[in-house]
């Protein structure tokens, strides 16, 4: 779960890491009177959750008289945007982070000399590996990592604190990444400019402050039904992200709803879509022998959707009982009043008695759809998806 | 003609009273893996599928029934109680069949198996098979057959999927690992491949990559160094997945979009793996070069 730079940066200064003085702001309104507020050279920021803001135009520099244009100009790339206006801190510029490294299996501490906009950690960086537990005092290899990368005596000793701090935030917050890129020194110390992280989905529960990452949380109201729903039955998995909004009209495109049995399954799904044209509206997983209720709810979740054109069902050779999935596949059809073009390929534990209930059900609501089984691919069910849709149009 | 688990295996099931434990003991047991002890504290003295259940495995080894190999089917709060006693117990593997595991808990475990003769599979994985001799899980065993070939896969389903269809080409498998769909996992594609290259009796190795890490990126240096000089044959899914999303394999996540599938493909067709565009491919493509199954001569 990636986090706003403003969430990261109050949970930065929780774990004793400040940020530039500033304000989150709704509205171009609330944005001039930051600016105002803060007098002098600010940056009016976008909270959105993609990085690189600088060079899509949504992070602008400006003084309080600029400050609205800047938030018009972001809005015109991102116009549902809140902002973060914070006043800018001069000095020189490092690098921070706390990540997990996938050979050795553990965090660690990352800092580096120059920072911002374009910096690769490669490119000149120092790894302070750290224990699972928050226990090891890690000052002394920081403070030698700072000394190596040019900081010196107190200046030094204070970036390895800050780090240090940082550390802990990692392991308190269940983190995958803690990215303070640039961290800037200013008068009173070091100053988390620009801020990340990302926490374990699977950590959510046990963060210390769970307010903070539910407030302005990027999930759609699918995406939350899906959790809310998998968190009070627990068999088997039901995983639903968002991928096309449902506001999108690109014309042309051929969205589709998609629903899988299985992780790796979905991601070939995604392939096979792709090699007909298709765009996938949504990813929606169901395994690990759900129950037929939690099909339902899944299959609702995407079969409601306003913009698809189709469904396109798939499952790897499932070990679950395919049938209880079928019975849960007809229920949230019939609860969303489903009519469209529709392919189910499936395959594996009581495939056939599956195929055969879904087979009636859309042949006695006078669907077009194909239903497939292990003879075929993922990619043959696509082509079909694609053949239906074709002819629907024709 | 397999590695890591074999016919002499002797198994504990850690978790075995619960739901998973009790199929998985069914499913492992018909297949004719020794299934020696079940582990779940508090029920000691019971028996499950006539499996004796410990509370411990240390009870267990008292009793005479010491494993040599464990899966743990336990709840992901009681995985790390689960993976010390395992590690403590110095077994041959360790393989964690279990689901969302908290990042700090598979960092600890990966802390307290750092230095140990234990391998740990997983977490989130599906299990082993080798088929014939020693299936560690839950999945199908009609799918699998015995043969040449090791799979090693970051999906359960689909490594079920590619030996259904490896099979059905007549292209049996020497050991099937799941290595674990997380974004932090114990064995990785190309320590799995290490095993694979190691054992006199696999000609080739067979891998279900997906987006996210850099496991077959690793895999890649790995076979341009000459540690792996089997032939490789791979598909990657997820090519065409929207980078930044979180998807059900946690480590399925292209985070920064340096790790998207067509890079993967790339790396690993410039190390000289036979990299396929649907992974139906495979069994043709793998016959062709081994030698063996419909394809073969």
């Amino acid at each position: 779960m990636q986090l706003l730079e403003s969430q990261a940066k109050r949970i930065l200064k929780g774990a004793g890491i400040n940020s530039p003085r500033g304000w989150h702001c709704s509205s171009r309104s609330e944005v001039i009177a930051a600016a105002e507020r803060l007098g002098g050279s600010v940056y009016v920021k976008a909270q959105v959750l993609y990085g690189d803001r600088a060079s899509r135009g949504v992070v602008r520099k400006a003084l309080p008289g600029t400050a609205a244009q800047a938030a018009d100009a972001i809005r015109s790339v991102e116009p549902q945007c809140d902002f973060l206006v914070e006043e800018e801190v001069p000095g020189a510029h490092w690098y921070l982070a706390v990540v997990i490294d996938e050979l050795e299996r553990r965090r660690e501490i990352v800092l580096g000399a120059g920072a911002g906009a374009g910096f690769d950690p490669r490119d000149s960086s120092i790894r302070v590996p750290m224990a699972s537990t928050v226990e090891d005092n890690l000052i002394p290899a920081l403070e030698e990592a700072a000394a190596a990368l040019g900081l010196k005596g107190s200046e030094a000793r204070k970036l390895a604190e800050t780090a240090a701090r940082a550390g802990r935030l990692a392991h308190q917050w269940h983190t995958y990444v803690v990215e303070v890129n640039p961290i800037v020194r200013g008068q009173d110390g070091f100053v988390a400019v620009d801020a990340k992280i990302e926490i374990d989905d699977y950590s959510r529960s046990l963060v210390p402050e769970p307010n903070i990452i539910a407030r302005h949380e990027a999930r759609t109201d699918r995406e939350r039904k899906a959790e809310e729903y998998h968190a009070l039955d627990h068999r088997g998995s039901l995983r639903y992200v968002q991928l096309q909004p449902e506001d999108d009209d690109s014309p042309g495109a051929l969205v589709v709803g998609t629903h899988s049995i299985g992780g790796g399954e979905s991601m070939v799904v995604f392939d096979a879509l792709h090699d007909y044209g298709l765009v996938p509206a949504n990813y929606c997983d169901t395994s690990g022998a759900p129950s037929k209720e939690k099909v339902a709810v899944a299959a609702h979740l995407i079969a409601s959707q306003p913009h698809i054109s189709g469904y396109y069902f798939a499952s790897c050779i499932a070990s679950q009982p395919l049938s209880v999935t079928a019975q849960g596949l007809i229920e949230g059809w019939e609860r969303a009043d489903w009519t469209g073009p529709t392919v189910v390929r499936i395959a594996g534990n009581e495939e056939a008695e599956a195929a055969d209930l879904i087979r009636t059900w859309l042949e006695a609501h006078e669907l077009p759809h194909a239903v497939l089984g292990r003879d075929k691919d993922e990619w043959d069910a696509a082509q079909a998806l694609l053949g239906l849709l074709e002819g629907v149009t024709a | 003609m397999s590695f890591l688990a074999n016919a002499n295996t002797k198994l504990s099931v850690q978790g075995a009273t619960g739901q998973l434990g009790r199929t998985a003991i069914q499913v492992m047991r018909a297949a004719g893996t020794s299934v020696v002890a079940g582990v779940t504290p508090g029920k000691g003295g019971e028996r499950v599928e006539g499996v004796p259940i410990y509370d411990s495995i240390r009870d267990a080894t008292a009793d005479g029934n010491r494993p040599d190999a464990s899966i743990a089917f336990v709840p992901a709060a009681f995985v790390l109680d689960a993976a010390r006693e395992a590690l403590e117990a110095q077994l041959d593997f360790l393989v964690l069949m279990v689901d969302a595991v908290p990042i700090n808990t598979v960092l600890s475990i990966m802390e307290l198996a750092r230095g140990s003769r234990t391998c740990v599979v997983g977490p989130n994985t599906p299990g082993i098979v080798s088929p014939g001799r020693c299936h560690v899980g839950a999945l199908r065993q009609e799918a699998f057959s015995p043969g040449p070939l090791a799979v090693l896969s970051r999906s359960g389903g689909m490594m079920t999927t590619l030996c259904h269809y490896l099979t059905a080409a007549g292209i049996g498998q020497s050991t099937c690992i799941g290595v674990g769909g997380d974004a932090i996992v114990g064995t990785d594609l190309t320590e799995a491949a290490r095993m694979a290259e190691a054992d006199p009796e696999t000609h080739g190795i067979c891998v279900f990559g997906e987006v996210g890490t850099y496991q077959e990126e690793r895999l890649a240096a790995a076979i341009r160094a000459r540690e792996i000089t089997k032939p490789v044959f791979a598909y990657i899914a997820g090519v065409h997945a929207t980078p930044g999303k979180r998807y059900s394999h946690a480590g399925a996540h292209d985070a920064e979009g340096t790790s998207g599938g067509a890079r993967k493909r790339q790396v690993l067709s410039d190390a000289g793996v036979v990299v396929v565009n649907r992974y139906l491919e495979l069994p043709v493509a793998i016959g062709s070069r081994l030698g063996v199954g419909a394809a073969g001569p």
